[in-house]
């Protein structure tokens, strides 16, 4: 999708914790997210720091905050986050990756990567469809990487068996 | 990895805003899990669905009483809790208020700090049991009215140790503590549950 190399990089001053992380996949003019946040005004910026937070401690809920796609199998691994401001609703949509399945398999993180302006209550197909290819891009797979190389204990054992032959 | 300050660490607002979010959320996961929409709320509340709304959207400002206002409507009661997490710098942000309340849940929700010392005791008697215990293979619960471990048998020790009665129960093989106190014989391993028992076999 992407034959520029694209950059994530974790959501600034939100804790992240061995379990949960959230940041932006960025270089690309489709991967809205990271600069349309940065440019929010102070009350939804707010507002989405602290459902981020909210999320990063262990909450799954409210849906009126974030919420993933159960009901959509082929986009079980999309997410968003919702504000309002004013009549409009933001929508910040996500997928979960287990970046560190080697050495934290549990630690997901949720990379963000596309805003829409929403007036609707559905979501729109097309914008988990895209963000679905974002979960497929080998460039994001490369920029998430950098930011959590995984040096687990299956690559161990394999270099060290690997060593002993 | 780098370490970046929390957004909560810049003002007192902002903090005061997470701390506003926080509660506001527990309020909504109150309301989807009774299935009470915005609007039936407002009107639980005898207020506009606009001005319920504008807290929801946007809780920075709310004072105590309006904070206990809205717990009341559904049902729920509020605590100021302060605290020391051993961060001062405030690099972290607030411990999220979830963790309070499930904590509190995990202990039985003790009313006051009589029943969180109860509950200290018997954590520490349970501690003191589970230490008495040696490991082997899960089989069966033997009671025995004997003083001596029976023959062949792994004995697990004398659960109400020395000073209490030289009645042992000797367990065959078990593999933990959890299944000892699966067992019908000693379902809950503290001593009020396993006494009748004891002076049963006394007699």
């Amino acid at each position: 999708m992407s034959p520029v190399a694209l950059k994530f990089d974790l959501v600034p001053e939100v804790r992240c914790s061995s379990h949960r992380a959230i940041g932006f996949l960025h270089g690309d003019p489709e991967l809205n997210a990271h600069d349309t946040f940065t440019a929010l005004n102070e009350p939804e910026r707010r507002y989405l720091l602290s459902s981020m937070g909210e999320w990063i401690d262990g909450q799954n809920r409210p849906a009126t905050r974030f919420h993933g796609f159960p009901n959509h199998p082929d986009c079980s691994m999309c997410f968003v986050f919702k504000a309002r401001e004013k009549r409009q609703g933001h929508r910040f949509y996500a997928y979960l990756c287990h970046p560190l399945r080697n050495s934290n398999p549990r630690f997901q993180l949720c990379v963000l990567c596309i805003h829409a302006l929403k007036n609707q209550w559905e979501t729109d197909q097309a914008e988990l469809a895209r963000v679905k290819a974002w979960y497929a891009d080998d460039a994001a797979k490369v920029a998430i990487r950098a930011q959590y190389p995984d040096e687990g204990k299956n690559e161990q054992k394999g270099r060290q068996k690997q060593w002993k032959n | 990895m780098e370490e970046l300050a929390h957004w909560t660490q810049r003002s007192v607002a902002d903090f005061v805003y997470n701390i506003s979010s926080n509660f506001v959320s527990q309020l909504e996961r109150r309301m989807e899990e009774r299935e009470i929409g915005r609007g039936e709320f407002a009107v639980l509340m005898n207020k506009s669905k606009g001005r319920v709304s504008q807290v929801f959207n946007n809780p920075g400002n709310l004072s105590l009483r309006v904070i206990v206002e809205y717990a009341r409507t559904l049902g729920m009661k509020v605590s100021l809790v302060a605290y020391d997490d051993g961060d001062p710098e405030d690099k972290n942000g607030p411990i999220n208020p979830e963790v309070f309340v499930k904590s509190w849940e995990m202990a039985d929700r003790p009313q006051d700090l009589f029943e969180v010392a109860e509950k200290e005791t018997k954590q520490a008697e349970m501690t003191r049991l589970r230490n008495n215990i040696s490991y082997g293979k899960p089989q069966s619960v033997y009671a025995s009215k004997s003083a001596e471990p029976q023959p062949g048998m792994p004995w697990i020790g004398n659960l109400f140790g020395e000073s209490m009665d030289t009645t042992l129960y000797s367990i065959t093989g078990c593999a933990s503590f959890s299944s000892i106190a699966q067992t019908p014989e000693i379902q809950n391993p503290l001593l009020m549950q396993i006494l009748p028992t004891t002076q049963e076999l006394r007699s």
